[in-house]
């Protein structure tokens, strides 16, 4: 329920827009002026501004503001993702998504805004259903185009294209190689108060893949320890159930760059997580953190060497202890066979000679000392 | 606007040029971008306008391709920058008819601009469109249905009326979604056409594909919400397609189905509190009636409604959308529909959207503000999810403090504190007033930690900032004003403060602080008054007002002291310039000084200012959004959006849940699936029914994609051999699959039926007989079982007992063939009734489904002998019963496995059986298992596939089934019949002599059978045919010569295709019968030869 789009430059230009429904005029762009000058900062914007007949809702990125007219009720979440959806297409179709990238290519843009809403819904936002749709623009066409004199941007053999019935997969990809990448990206946030503490940490992954594989693939990623992944979010091609059930992930990629999952693993220490991939029909290939393994097992080797140590220092000890006892009993049987003397028989010079020696034994002056 | 207009000015740069060079092929003509043009500018701005557009209409009327591109290219450029085109309207609306895609699609963008505005012209396109309609590709209908709807011309509506109601039974299912998007737009162009647009919706939102839901749900949402009615039957369809369903579709599925919610099921909460207070009740009853104690504990537990149950456990995976929109949804239909105690797993997914984009975390966050107001257990695990980073915008800040603050608590207020501290100190002096505003709120609610805030906020109020000195002393006024008594220290201080502090509120909130308690600043008040009196004349308005507040209450307490100078100050408010402040020293003069005016008044002068006042509570910056729905924007502006109902309450009382039961569905392909096979064109038209299963039941989904070419192929080979194979093939297929079950069902029920008096009459005589036998093993063994577990209760030698009881079946119990068996039931059937739940069929639907579509390419022999043995008996199970039957057509994943079907019927009556799963054993056979059975109602039943490769052996396959959480004691067993190892393998005459030449010597086996002379004459090709097929799974050899007493089958084993010849010859002057099986896996050729000896000799 997009009524229209206008796209805004840094300097306040509205240099395109798009009308799915009745046509508005540029003027209504004066609110979100009124609000950009408000506050100093562009990030500060509130995202949603309110006008007597329309709601403005934008996004800024990439120092661009894309500003979609909305009338009526609609979860605001479903415009703004949607905006931002349409960013990272324009990217993906003209490498950045600028100004001058977008004033350049307009027609493929508008061509792209005609596909991807119908009355302001949304119709098709998958990346490869479009690209079939809409050629991206690329310097070999444009060679060609001007070679030939002709600069269609939709595909001539459209007319005979079946739909694929994945939305996210065209039919008929083939390469000569077939290969499948899988970049494993974490960011690691945290908070430390002046004291150099960490307040808070949380580790944010993100699977970035690239999949050139031949016709309908199904690949299966198992992992090692997936209870570490327990806040995830996936692309839309990932079978849940599966996910749910047994932990796998399982999907029919998009032909393509795409993102797998992202997820967020809070912790307060730092964790390793190790992957253990596998694609089922082909040759499983294993990435192997071999390395943190051998790191961790080394650690764990160092602590009981120390440990074994330790033992061996109270072991020590005890047996000292026990040697010093036993002497002491020894001490107290010698006093007490004196005393027993003394008592049956009176102090007599035998008594005096022991006692005697009894003094001048030097462990006895050593504890009187 | 200089940017755009420099762009504009090219783009009419463009347009010179081409004029000069339009006869030669210009180079600026092909290539549009702008910066080749730019030097041109200067000259373009001296352009005029009519020129440039009669240029471009000269490009559009010529006849050369590149040309109109390049037209319509610079058309849209002008559209883009909404520059306006609409003089070019009949040059461009001749273009429609164009052949080349993109001419034509640019002239649809044109169209859906300007039709509006010149209508009239607008309708010579009209008959393009009608034809566009017509097209064969899928793609063109679609686009000419999506113009011809948004061109807006009011006087078209019938005709887009026709054209939507055509769509909408389109083949494509691509055409019909956008059908059902053309439905809102009609609907805002006319809405007189509603009652048949409902129509239309209502076809719409029963569609099978996944592609139309969603926008089918969208316009059901835009044209009728009210008719709620129109969803019951595809509710539970809806709750199971949902994961499937694209990411926009499932946010609108997702708030139609909270708010079905809403209307359908009674509240959670609610009905557990009430029937809490029921018990304590009971509990004083129970006293008087022990008898009633029985009843109490039903009545305390709720019983969710199972579609409720569905409805929460199918949006629950959605949580891990990438789509922030699809969270939300869910989040907010958990938080309005589920019970309190669920909604706690929306919390980690809502939190993980704080990675998102800047709008999108202030969105979540904002809604996380009412939620943790709501639920506040909830987050608190999360609470340092919320701390704020020094790069987060204002907005995102200012939500995280209030969450901080909602969350605070008497455990973990220290630390939210000690966060606080850091905050205050932050650069940004907004976010640092306001967090003091959080400290003051944390230091009303939790007791324990007030004195700490104030001691706080008092240092605070030593800092240099000013911002952060005024807010302190402003909640600091506001703390005080709570607990007064305590802390006349403070008050003293901050009143020394009043000439260092400049910020209005701060000054204002000092004055009152001394004007309420001047009775504990005695001395200093009146000299404060003094020095405001000197400065009046400068402050601001709300200083003011408080220094005549405080002048007023110093009069009345301190008269002797301060008369004069109240006077003073009244004087100089008189004649202040603002009316506000004129006006008040107004009232208090007269309420004061005048008295003989208004002696009562005065007399209660000084009750009247010195007043006890209620502490302000201090309340959170975004209130009162709560009265929207969560996520909505009228939720974010705190305003009602148009078109935004609240959501309603829940009905006191269930609406009747039996209107979601979805009716009998006949046993045929919907509609469009079979115009699709009727009509010769296939290609496209399969997708509509392959792509329908696509994840939704994985089973067919990979093969769906390789096998399609396959199947189309096949599919036409059967059209060719004459169209009416077709149904036939669906329903033979599919109904001896359920049927079976249901003869079983019945038998269960009469434990001893009395034969011939109730079963139908029959034209088959033997087939009977053969029910009979069934009937009577299966008694007996259930006698058995029930005996054993009875006596003993000895549970591993019941289940032995259970596993052996497939082998233990005599060969004499073997089915009738299924095809009589099948009208036999049909008989059956029409005297019970509907025996089985309408729930069962809706489930086996799409199996049967599924089912016809593997007969396709299945056997081609009419004869298909299916027998069911037991794996779980329903005692074990605990009302689950889980039968296995080989239906042998191949499995589809896996070549060398054995298709085997099993049979789990819900025995309970009144107890659904929820999520049942197969766990692969490690060791032995090698198992390809079913999908997990989220719920199997009470006396339902339901098929399922699995492929298990036995490897040729009899060993019986094991592995384990957990249901309802739990997994079962001991794992089920499969084991396989000889027979059923093999698979056809059609081969003629000589392909058979020859392949039994390798099969000589140690790969033959032989043995001959000797039979009486009736039973001899008996014996016929037919007869023995369906012995050997009893068997084994084989196909007969067309023998060449018609009156040879040899008979020839073929087949191969299914795990590693060996060949199983079999020759059958009849030696009938001798009384017997020849058997010969030639194969190199002598161990299964050895038994299956006894087998088929055996099946030989019981010929009765």
């Amino acid at each position: 329920m997009i009524n229209s789009l206008f796209m805004i430059n840094e300097s306040g230009d509205t240099f395109m827009e798009k009308h799915w429904k009745a046509v508005l005029n540029k003027s209504i762009c004066d609110y979100f002026y009124e609000a950009q000058k408000k506050c100093a900062n562009p990030e500060d914007i509130p995202p949603i501004i309110r006008t007597p007949h329309h709601y403005l809702i934008n996004i800024y990125r990439n120092h661009l503001y894309f500003v979609a007219v909305i009338t009526q009720e609609i979860p605001p979440l479903f415009v703004i993702e949607f905006l931002h959806r349409m960013m990272d297409l324009f990217e993906d179709y003209f490498g950045t998504c600028t100004e001058t990238s977008i004033k350049d290519n307009y027609v493929v843009v508008y061509e792209l805004l005609d596909e991807m809403l119908d009355s302001g819904l949304p119709l098709a936002t998958e990346t490869n259903i479009l690209k079939e749709l809409i050629k991206p623009p690329n310097l070999l066409r444009k060679v060609t185009n001007l070679v030939t004199g002709d600069s269609t941007n939709y595909d001539n053999t459209f007319a005979n294209k079946k739909l694929s019935h994945i939305p996210w997969r065209p039919l008929g990809v083939t390469y000569r190689n077939n290969e499948a990448f899988f970049d494993i990206i974490e960011e690691v946030d945290a908070i430390i108060d002046q004291h150099g503490a960490i307040v808070m940490s949380e580790i944010q992954g993100y699977i970035d893949c690239c999949i050139k594989l031949t016709g309908m693939p199904d690949l299966t990623i198992s992992f090692v320890n997936p209870r570490l992944l327990d806040d995830v979010s996936f692309h839309p091609c990932v079978r849940l159930k599966k996910w749910e059930s047994e932990h796998v992930l399982s999907f029919v990629p998009p032909d393509g760059r795409f993102r797998l999952i992202s997820y967020r693993v809070a912790t307060q220490k730092f964790l390793f997580i190790e992957n253990n991939m596998g694609k089922r029909g082909r040759k499983p290939m294993k990435i192997d953190s071999d390395t943190q393994l051998e790191k961790s097992r080394e650690s764990a080797r160092q602590c009981r060497r120390r440990k074994k140590l330790r033992y061996e220092y109270l072991e020590e000890l005890v047996a000292d202890r026990e040697k010093a006892i036993a002497k002491l009993h020894e001490e107290l049987q010698r006093l007490r066979s004196i005393c027993q003397h003394i008592d049956q028989q009176g102090v007599t010079s035998d008594i005096h000679q022991e006692l005697k020696q009894w003094m001048e034994d030097p462990e006895v002056i050593n504890q009187a000392q | 606007m200089s940017a755009s207009d420099r762009s504009l000015a090219s783009s009419s740069g463009i347009s010179v040029q081409g004029a000069g060079g339009s006869s030669t092929t210009s180079f600026g003509g092909v290539n549009p971008s702008d910066e080749q043009i730019e030097p041109s500018s200067t000259f373009g701005i001296f352009s005029i306008d009519y020129k440039k557009h009669e240029d471009i209409k000269q490009m559009l009327d010529g006849n050369k391709e590149n040309l109109k591109l390049e037209a319509m290219r610079r058309i849209i450029g002008m559209i883009a920058k909404g520059k306006d085109a609409a003089d070019l309207f009949p040059a461009v609306v001749k273009n429609v008819v164009s052949k080349n895609m993109e001419i034509k699609k640019l002239v649809y963008v044109y169209l859906m601009r300007y039709a509006e505005e010149q209508q009239d012209l607008a309708l010579l396109s009209i008959a393009t469109f009608q034809r566009g309609l017509k097209d064969p590709n899928q793609l063109i209908r679609a686009s000419a249905l999506r113009v011809l709807s948004s061109i807006r011309v009011p006087t078209i509506v019938s005709i887009m009326m026709l054209a939507i109601r055509e769509a909408a039974n389109d083949m494509s299912p691509y055409v019909r979604k956008t059908a059902a998007n053309a439905i809102a737009k009609l609907y805002a162009l006319d809405p007189e056409m509603k009652d048949e647009l409902v129509m239309i919706i209502g076809k719409l939102l029963a569609d099978k594909t996944i592609l139309v839901t969603g926008s089918a749900v969208q316009a059901f949402e835009q044209v009728c919400p009210e008719r709620i009615d129109l969803i019951h039957k595809n509710y539970r369809r809806l709750c199971n397609l949902i994961i499937d369903v694209d990411e926009w579709g499932q946010v609108t599925v997702l708030s139609m189905l909270t708010r079905y919610a809403r209307t359908q099921f009674v509240d959670p909460n609610k009905t557990y509190e009430d029937d809490k207070t029921d018990f304590y009740g009971d509990n004083k009853k129970k006293e008087e009636k022990d008898e009633e104690e029985d009843d109490s504990p039903e009545k305390r537990t709720y019983i969710m409604d199972s579609d409720h149950r569905l409805l929460l456990r199918v949006t629950k995976p959605l949580l891990q959308s990438r789509n922030s929109a699809v969270v939300m949804a869910v989040a907010q239909l958990y938080c309005y529909v589920a019970p309190r105690s669920e909604v706690q797993i929306v919390a980690k997914s809502l939190i993980r959207l704080l990675r998102h984009h800047r709008e999108i975390q202030t969105i979540v966050l904002k809604s996380i503000v009412s939620m943790a107001d709501k639920h506040k257990q909830i987050f608190e695990p999360y609470l340092k999810s919320f701390y704020v980073h020094s790069n987060d915008s204002s907005y995102v800040k200012c939500y995280k403090l209030e969450i901080l603050t909602t969350l605070a608590n008497a455990s973990n207020i220290a630390t939210i504190l000690r966060e606080f501290q850091t905050y205050v100190v932050s650069p940004d002096k907004e976010f640092g007033a306001q967090t003091i505003q959080a400290i003051g709120r944390c230091a009303s609610t939790i007791p324990e930690v007030t004195e700490a805030c104030l001691n706080g906020l008092v240092t605070l109020m030593s800092k240099k900032d000013e911002t952060i000195v005024a807010e302190s002393v402003v909640i600091i006024k506001k703390l005080l004003q709570i607990n007064p008594s305590q802390y006349s220290d403070i008050i003293k201080h901050i009143v020394r403060m009043v000439d260092k502090v400049t910020a209005p509120a701060a000054r204002a909130s000092i004055l009152w602080l001394i004007g309420e308690y001047s009775d504990r600043i005695s001395k200093l008040a009146p000299d404060v008054l003094r020095k405001m009196a000197k400065s009046f004349p400068d402050e601001e308005t709300i200083v003011k007002h408080q220094i005549l507040n405080l002048a007023a209450k110093l009069f009345v307490t301190n008269n002797k002291q301060t008369h004069l100078l109240v006077q003073y100050v009244f004087n100089l408010a008189k004649y202040d310039t603002n009316y506000d402040t004129r006006d008040k020293a107004r009232l208090i003069r007269a309420l004061l000084l005048q008295t003989e005016n208004c002696p009562q008044l005065s007399k209660h002068a000084k009750k009247i200012l010195l007043a006890p006042k209620p502490a302000p509570t201090l309340e959170s910056i975004i209130r009162g959004h709560d009265q929207y729905t969560l996520g909505t924007l009228s939720y974010v502006i705190g305003q009602k959006a148009t078109g935004y109902h609240d959501l309603p309450d829940f009905p006191l009382v269930p609406a009747d849940p039996s209107v979601r039961n979805v009716e009998i569905i006949q046993p045929e392909t919907p509609q469009h699936d079979r115009s699709s096979k009727a009509s010769a064109t296939s290609g496209t038209k399969k997708k509509s029914s392959t792509s329908k299963k696509f994840y939704s039941d994985d089973e067919t989904e990979d093969d769906d994609e390789v096998a399609e070419e396959k199947e189309e192929e096949e599919e036409e080979e059967d059209e060719e051999d004459g169209s009416t194979e077709d149904p036939d093939d669906d329903e033979g297929e599919a109904k001896p699959k359920k049927f079976v079950k249901k003869s079983h069902d019945y038998e269960q029920l009469d434990a001893r039926p009395s034969d011939s008096g109730q079963n139908p009459p029959e034209d088959d005589g033997s087939s009977e007989d053969e029910e009979e036998s069934e009937e009577e093993a299966d008694d007996s063994e259930e006698e058995e079982e029930e005996e054993s577990s009875d006596e003993n209760e000895s549970i591993p030698q019941h289940i032995s007992n259970v596993a052996k009881s497939p082998s233990t079946i005599a060969v004499s119990d073997y089915t009738i063939p299924a095809a009589d068996k099948s009208l036999l039931d049909l008989d059956l059937e029409s005297i019970l009734g509907s025996a089985s739940t309408s729930v069962q069929q809706s489930t086996t639907y799409t199996l049967d489904d599924l089912s016809s579509l593997q007969s396709l390419s299945g056997s081609s022999s009419t004869l298909t002998y299916i027998r069911q043995y037991d794996c779980l008996n329903r005692m074990i199970g605990q009302g689950l019963q889980i039968q296995y039957r080989f239906p042998r057509t191949p499995y589809r994943r896996s070549s060398n496995m054995v298709h085997v079907e099993l049979i789990f019927t819900n025995t309970t009556a009144t107890k659904d059986i929820y999520s049942i799963k197969c766990i692969k054993l490690k060791s032995g056979v090698n198992i390809d298992g079913f999908n997990e059975i989220d719920v199997l109602p009470s006396s339902a039943s339901i098929v399922s596939s699995i492929g298990i490769d036995f490897n040729d052996k009899t060993q019986p396959a094991s592995f384990d089934v957990s249901f309802d959480g739990r997994q079962l004691s001991t794992p089920l067993s499969i084991s396989c019949h000889v027979g059923e190892l093999i698979e056809q393998k059609f081969l003629n005459e000589q392909q058979f002599n020859q392949n039994l030449v390798n099969l000589r010597g140690m790969n033959e086996i032989n043995d001959s059978i000797n039979l009486s002379e009736t039973q001899m004459g008996k014996l016929n090709f037919t007869s023995i045919q369906a012995k050997v097929l009893q068997c084994a799974h084989v196909s007969s050899v067309p023998s060449g010569s018609g009156t040879s007493t040899t008979y020839r089958f073929s087949g191969q084993t299914i795990s590693s295709k060996a060949l199983v010849l079999i020759s059958v010859q009849l030696n009938i002057p001798e009384l017997t019968v020849n058997l010969t099986i030639n194969s190199d896996r002598i161990v299964l050729a050895t038994m299956l030869l006894k087998e088929i000896k055996q099946t030989f000799s019981t010929v009765a």
